[in-house]
């Protein structure tokens, strides 16, 4: 099988705003500079949450029906900042599980994940 | 960070209300930056906040998190618009190698049918303030 990868935009710091507008999370580490600093990041992060929907848009794109999806899980390994560029990719299919991971510009995994389907 | 007594297991955020409708899934396709009609398995995101009453509750603080899992188990397919309630409770905190491991579930059922809709678990690894609990 070949390897089938997905490549996403750029973080954009309009994109974290909207996922916090989306997901009701409004953590000041997701919106403001000087606080994510005063918490010890280089700055704004991106919601680990964002980066397991993007897993699912990459599993959607590369055909999967989600409407058939049983579980989801994922474990958040790094933090994004906006301009990262991210790209997902599917490491292995085997009875209907889907194991994907995805990688930031500088090959480092921000997110390893795993769907399950009926 | 306060350490809940094993008492207090399972200690129980406040129910949450939540609606899922067009205007919210259009939220999520947009910062997904997603055009698509697909409901967006994450959306149920929006269950979680009820994690975030307890950690703040517990004074957690958000420096000391090393790593998190969220895991979703899927149930009744969702139709929109639907309301419905989650419930979020945190199940225990096991202490291990200088590290607090807290196992929140999170189940959200529709108000009409009363089905579950998702069932979420959410693991959150806190680095330890001291060496001892």
């Amino acid at each position: 099988m070949s390897q089938r990868i997905f490549d996403f935009e750029p973080i954009t710091l309009d994109q974290i705003r909207d996922y916090a507008e989306a997901s009701g999370d409004h953590n000041q580490i997701h919106l403001n500079e000087d606080f994510a600093k005063a918490a010890g990041l280089p700055g704004i992060i991106a919601h680990g949450m964002l980066s397991m929907g993007l897993g699912s848009r990459a599993l959607s794109m590369w055909g999967y029906d989600l409407s058939k999806l049983k579980n989801y899980e994922a474990k958040f390994k790094e933090i994004v900042r906006p301009g990262d560029l991210l790209r997902a990719e599917e490491v292995r299919q085997s009875h209907g599980q889907i194991d994907l991971r995805i990688l930031n510009q500088n090959g480092i995994e921000i997110l390893v994940a795993s769907a399950k389907f009926t | 960070m306060r350490i809940p007594e094993k008492t207090e297991f399972p200690l129980r955020a406040r129910p949450q209300k939540w609606v899922v409708d067009d205007i919210q899934i259009e939220k999520f396709h947009k910062a997904l930056r997603w055009n698509t009609s697909i409901l967006p398995p994450t959306i149920y995101s929006i269950f979680l906040s009820g994690v975030f009453e307890i950690v703040n509750d517990l004074k957690v603080d958000w420096k000391n998190l090393l790593h998190a899992t969220q895991a979703f188990e899927y149930g009744e397919p969702l139709s929109v618009p639907t309301e419905g309630t989650a419930e979020t409770v945190l199940k225990d905190v096991k202490f291990r190698a200088k590290t607090y491991w807290m196992q929140f579930e999170t189940v959200a059922t529709a108000n009409a049918s009363r089905a579950v809709v998702v069932r979420s678990k959410t693991l959150l690894l806190v680095k330890a303030e001291s060496e001892m609990p």
